[in-house]
């Protein structure tokens, strides 16, 4: 490690969360490519960061369903989704990161692992973790009057470069 | 006069003190990183005006200049837009069900027509009153999907489920508005109970595809 070490840069074009859920009649995506990070770094490791993603920027390629979305997790007063590391810690070849994730204006601690992968000149933050909608008191959205499945899973790519 | 603190209430607030020192530093560290992305803005005000596109009907009624503009009395728009959204979603479950059972009511009125069409002629009055239940409920069901208000977004590029919906919706709307206009010609002009019953079929079938397709 350089002693003149430059923490890498946030590349937003590149990142994006991506929301899944089912219904007993499909399973759909919404991704937002507007994820932004503010991070902080010792060296070339990660020492903590903070994400926000508005719920308006997901977009499942279907507007009347994003709009239910937005009816659903009452995003015109509770515009973000936002986590907070509270601890990130390195384990091999692993992240195991630990926060607070506010969603629908509900703060819980999370824990889940991130893959971190170097690929050319950047750095690619993987992961995944559960969201119970009804614990974060979202009234599931519903389709034929059958309610969609509480579990929604959040996957997320980070990018960052090297300067 | 001066009244001496007890040496206890020293010690605990020495204690809070130094608990405050000790604390972890990464929760408030994070926090201030996270009020870093955190514009001042506490609504997202990109929701609130109406989208660029929408259904002329819609427009008519909820468009800025649409017959509604003045719904409401109040200057506060999330809240009204909170209300709009709120219709919708109750306009959008009325559709859907009228949507189920209109279709059921096409299933009868195709078996008591193919009993008519077979020459059974006392169910004629019976064929004619669940016409008009059905034309009934399909129109009711039509109101409630053209007048809903708009959803917060207009940004579908692809040919999307919605899309396919309202696509068909065209379909079967032609085609019971040419079934009704041959029912009324069929007693002058037997010839056209075929051109009936297939303008019927169209529109039983697309109205059917229009409720499978949304599942996708």
């Amino acid at each position: 490690m350089s002693v003149f070490f430059q923490a890498p840069t946030y590349d937003i074009a590149s990142s994006s969360i991506t929301y899944t859920m089912k219904h007993k009649l499909h399973a759909w995506d919404g991704t937002s490519k507007q994820v932004n990070v503010a991070s902080k770094w010792n060296g070339d490791k990660l020492e903590q960061i903070s994400v926000l993603a508005k719920v308006s920027s997901f977009n499942s390629g279907l507007s009347s369903r994003d709009s239910h979305m937005i009816e659903v997790l009452d995003a015109l007063t509770l515009p973000n989704i936002t986590f907070s590391s509270t601890s990130i810690k390195y384990n091999g070849t692993e992240i195991l990161a630990t926060g607070k994730l506010q969603f629908h204006g509900v703060t819980k601690e999370v824990q889940f692992a991130v893959k971190p992968k170097k690929e050319n000149n950047q750095w690619l933050y993987e992961g995944e973790f559960p969201v119970l909608l009804e614990s974060y008191n979202v009234k599931r959205p519903s389709l034929l009057f059958v309610k969609a499945d509480d579990l929604m899973k959040i996957r997320f790519v980070l990018v960052f470069k090297d300067k | 006069m001066y009244k001496r603190t007890p040496l206890y209430k020293t010690y605990l607030l020495g204690f809070l003190v130094a608990c405050l020192f000790c604390a972890k530093p990464t929760t408030a560290q994070s926090d201030s990183l996270l009020q870093q992305l955190i514009s001042d803005n506490k609504i997202d005000s990109s929701l609130i005006q109406p989208p660029a596109k929408m259904l002329f009907t819609q427009r008519a009624l909820w468009g800025t200049n649409g017959l509604l503009k003045n719904r409401y009395s109040g200057n506060d728009m999330v809240a009204n837009k909170q209300k709009d959204l709120k219709i919708r979603r109750t306009m959008l479950q009325l559709h859907q069900i009228g949507g189920f059972v209109t279709l059921g009511g096409m299933v009868v009125q195709g078996i008591i027509g193919s009993q008519l069409y077979k020459g059974d002629y006392k169910v004629k009055d019976l064929h004619e009153n669940m016409g008009m239940a059905v034309n009934l409920t399909y129109g009711f069901t039509a109101l409630n999907g053209l007048f809903a208000p708009p959803s917060a977004f207009s940004r579908d590029k692809k040919i999307t489920s919605i899309r396919l919906h309202k696509w068909l919706a065209v379909l079967h709307l032609s085609g019971m508005i040419a079934t009704n206009i041959l029912a009324t010609q069929i007693e002058d002009n037997a010839s056209l109970k075929p051109i009936h019953r297939a303008a019927a079929y169209v529109s039983f079938a697309s109205l059917a595809t229009a409720l499978i397709v949304i599942k996708f």
